[in-house]
């Protein structure tokens, strides 16, 4: 399963890209990864139906985020999780979403899946980042902003 | 011979019916410096003109008498005089003015002598009797107008004045008169042909008439050019003002604007670094860290991943015997294989291993806020720089249009200026061809003119029988004019090097210095100095003129610094004193910041004098604080 990033998505920080004089984001898997991080905080994504269908950009995780990705794959398994409701006591029903989340046949050690519901996170994270910082400024203005939003998230109730 | 004013007196003269100013200190010597402040209107300029008047004894009119007459209050004889001393005698000049029938007297009061000796006439030591003339006496009952003229091109009073302190305008005069004695001996003379003669002189004197026009038209033509060219370099000034502001502007806006990639540059740098920061999700955020934290104790909880794999399992289920040795029957094989699905398979076991070893090590702390606060202060600063540069008007319409305004006015005048040296060209080529060339005769050209007239000159004294006189008349006008020539050049090394020695004595080394004497003061390397340069060139000038004259005078002069701008005032101050051993000012109330207040000499005297509500009713005051704080009804008006 690749890792998909909507349309709109992608147009939001290509005008953020656009309004910048100083900086740009260096791969679509940054404005993936910083969608995802959002979603994966608010214990919040998109229906599987909703998740991006026909946007693919990369099969594999890019050499920037290598050393990150059980990281990201970590954050990804608590957040389902919790978002399951799943008690920690239940060691059938955690282990059964780590394994369902992860595959270690797979070049991304991720399962067809983990991928899907990654790129579910994605697109919710998107679409609070949208409604959240919906001016587009610069970009080192939006990365400031950004922060500020993950902070609301820690400190609000979930989306 | 010293020449000072001690005392002037008024009485039953404009606005002044009894007046007495005492110049003098307690030694009986005068004040080295004597302020008299007076509100505009209340004489300043009387003084002044009857100072001059008195001291030259000057004829006056009807109407100039009339002029001294009191308006506030009637009186039928006015009278004003000065007490003067040379280091032989003490004199008053007295002059008496009848308002009745417009007349005016002189008298003259030597108190040593017996009687009072009051007599009537105007008088003046033996010594002085030649020196005191108008032209010289303007230069120290001083004609501020005259300031100016010293450094303007096209005048000719730094030279005048030059002439008269040292008597060669005397031997001009001179020059003069041997031409009209020429001219009475050949009128002396018996002539042969009555008609012929006259002929001859019509043309002397058409020629003569004719030179001095053309003479005139010269002055004119460079008087003309001088003021062309003046115009052109200010022209030039301008420009070149105009184009050194544009040339900061520009070089102002390049520094922004590297300012403003510099910043731009760091802020792509922070960006970089930002997201290279971001990319961790544990260093992005500290509840994603403890997350990835109750995760691992989970997994430490539940023993994940299990040492043993579910694949031994299934492979044990198959097999006869144990790995103990003991036989496995079909119940316990069952068992087994549906418990073996509670392990996982090597890859799951794998993959976790991966994920815990990659997790274990805990991540750097980066301070995200620390870098958000360095990232808006060099936004702040470029947005500032983005403004600043927005506001640099590298383009301005105004300027250029006032260029090109200024490249049009410069060619105008430079073809003016060509039209001028034509004309001046024509005026005095010697040049044959020129004249052939252009048909120039002697009605429009000066050598030709001159040499027409030399030849009827001649042929006059031919006729007149005086051309042995009229030739030994041009020899001694050649003699008088060389030997003014030589005086006024050494005359005038001699006084550029003392000006230059009071400049550089009073303004100090590395400031302005007069360059020539060419009619007008030249100064050196500059076109012009600045206002209060100006005053200080001319004071420092005149002060060296007085030098070396035969006679040390009083300076006399009305607001000297009236119209000068206050910061300038100083300079003045500075140098005023120390020119003169007399000074006499008169100055109104506004002079009294940056002047009065500077001046520094340890004699100074300061009376102010002025009207009182009650007609004619003058008040006098001799005190330094009520000379500071005065302030005329006029100038009080005009503050409220």
């Amino acid at each position: 399963m690749p890792f998909k990033l909507s349309s709109e998505a992608r147009n939001y920080f290509q005008e953020i890209e656009e309004n910048s004089t100083h900086g740009s984001f260096d791969t679509l898997w940054d404005q993936y990864y910083l969608s995802a991080m959002v979603g994966i905080k608010a214990r919040s994504r998109v229906p599987d139906q909703e998740s991006p269908s026909n946007d693919p950009f990369i099969e594999t995780v890019i050499q920037d985020y290598e050393e990150y990705r059980y990281e990201l794959y970590s954050a990804l398994i608590v957040a389902e999780i919790e978002r399951e409701g799943i008690p920690w006591e239940a060691e059938d029903d955690v282990r059964n979403i780590m394994l369902d989340i992860l595959d270690s046949s797979s070049q991304t050690r991720l399962s067809e899946e983990g991928a899907n519901t990654l790129n579910c996170y994605a697109e919710k994270g998107f679409r609070i980042i949208r409604n959240e910082i919906p001016m587009r400024p610069e970009i080192d203005e939006f990365l400031e902003e950004y922060h500020q939003v993950l902070t609301n998230i820690d400190e609000s109730t979930p989306y | 011979m010293n020449l000072r004013i001690e005392r002037i007196q008024y009485q039953n003269i404009r606005e002044f019916q009894d007046l007495e100013l005492d110049f003098t200190a307690e030694s009986e010597d005068p004040h080295h410096i004597s302020l008299v402040q007076m509100p505009n209107g209340t004489g300043k300029t009387t003084t002044m003109n009857l100072i001059r008047a008195t001291l030259l004894g000057l004829e006056l009119s009807e109407d100039e008498v009339s002029s001294f007459s009191p308006n506030e209050f009637s009186a039928s004889i006015g009278k004003f005089e000065i007490d003067l001393r040379t280091p032989n005698e003490i004199f008053t000049l007295q002059l008496q003015l009848d308002y009745d029938i417009g007349e005016s007297e002189y008298r003259h009061i030597k108190p040593q002598e017996a009687r009072g000796g009051n007599r009537s006439g105007h008088y003046m030591p033996p010594q002085l009797r030649n020196i005191i003339e108008e032209s010289f006496v303007d230069l120290f009952v001083f004609n501020g107008e005259l300031t100016e003229d010293f450094l303007s091109r096209g005048k000719n009073e730094a030279e005048n004045a030059l002439k008269i302190v040292n008597f060669l305008n005397r031997i001009e005069i001179e020059r003069e008169r041997i031409e009209q004695v020429v001219s009475e001996r050949q009128e002396g003379q018996n002539v042969t042909t009555e008609q012929g003669y006259g002929n001859i002189k019509a043309r002397v004197e058409s020629s003569a008439e004719m030179l001095e026009r053309l003479k005139n038209q010269k002055r004119e033509e460079e008087n003309r050019i001088s003021d062309r060219e003046e115009r052109i370099s200010e022209i030039e000034d301008e420009r070149r003002k105009i184009l050194e502001e544009n040339e900061k502007k520009l070089e102002k806006y390049k520094q922004v604007r590297k300012e403003i990639e510099k910043l731009r540059s760091n802020l792509e740098g922070e960006v970089d670094s930002l997201l290279s920061q971001v990319r961790s999700p544990r260093r992005l955020s500290d509840t994603v860290d403890n997350d990835i934290q109750v995760l691992l104790h989970n997994m430490n909880i539940m023993k994940l991943p299990k040492s043993t794999s579910q694949e031994f399992f299934a492979e044990l289920a198959e097999s006869d015997k144990c790995i103990c040795g003991r036989s496995i029957s079909d119940t316990e094989r069952d068992v087994i294989s549906e418990r073996s699905e509670r392990f996982l398979s090597e890859k799951d076991i794998g993959v976790l291993n991966a994920m815990k070893d990659n997790l274990r090590a805990s991540p750097e702390d980066h301070d995200f806020d620390q870098q958000f606060s360095r990232i808006a202060q060099d936004r702040d600063m470029l947005h500032q720089k983005q403004q600043e540069l927005a506001a640099i008007d590298i383009e301005d319409e105004k300027l250029n249009e006032r260029l090109e305004e200024l490249a049009s006015k410069k060619t105008q005048r430079q073809n003016e200026l060509e039209e001028s040296e034509e004309m001046l060209e024509m005026l005095t080529t010697n040049d044959t061809a020129y004249h052939d060339r252009f048909g120039i005769d002697w009605q429009r050209n000066i050598p030709l003119c001159k040499a027409r007239l030399d030849k009827f000159e001649n042929r006059l004294r031919e006729a007149s029988g005086t051309v042995e006189f009229g030739k030994k008349a041009d020899l001694l006008e050649s003699i008088f004019a060389e030997f003014t020539k030589r005086c006024l050049d050494t005359l005038k090394r001699a006084q550029i090097k003392k000006t230059n020695q009071k400049l550089e004595q009073i303004l100090g080394l590395s400031k302005v210095q007069v360059e020539d004497i060419d009619d007008s003061i030249r100064i050196k390397g500059r076109d012009e100095a600045s206002e209060g340069q100006s005053l200080s060139i001319a004071y420092a000038y005149l002060a060296s003129l007085f030098e070396d004259s035969r006679v040390g005078v009083p300076f006399v002069i009305d607001s000297p610094v009236g119209s000068i701008d206050l910061t300038k005032r100083e300079q003045i101050a500075e140098v005023v004193p120390q020119l003169f051993d007399q000074l006499i000012i008169f100055v109104i109330s506004s002079e009294r910041e940056g002047f009065v207040s500077e001046l520094e000499s340890k004699d100074i005297q300061y009376t102010t004098v002025h009207k009182t509500g009650t007609a004619g009713e003058i008040r006098k005051n001799n005190s330094r604080s009520y000379f500071m704080e005065f302030q005329s009804e006029e100038e009080e008006d005009v503050r409220v």
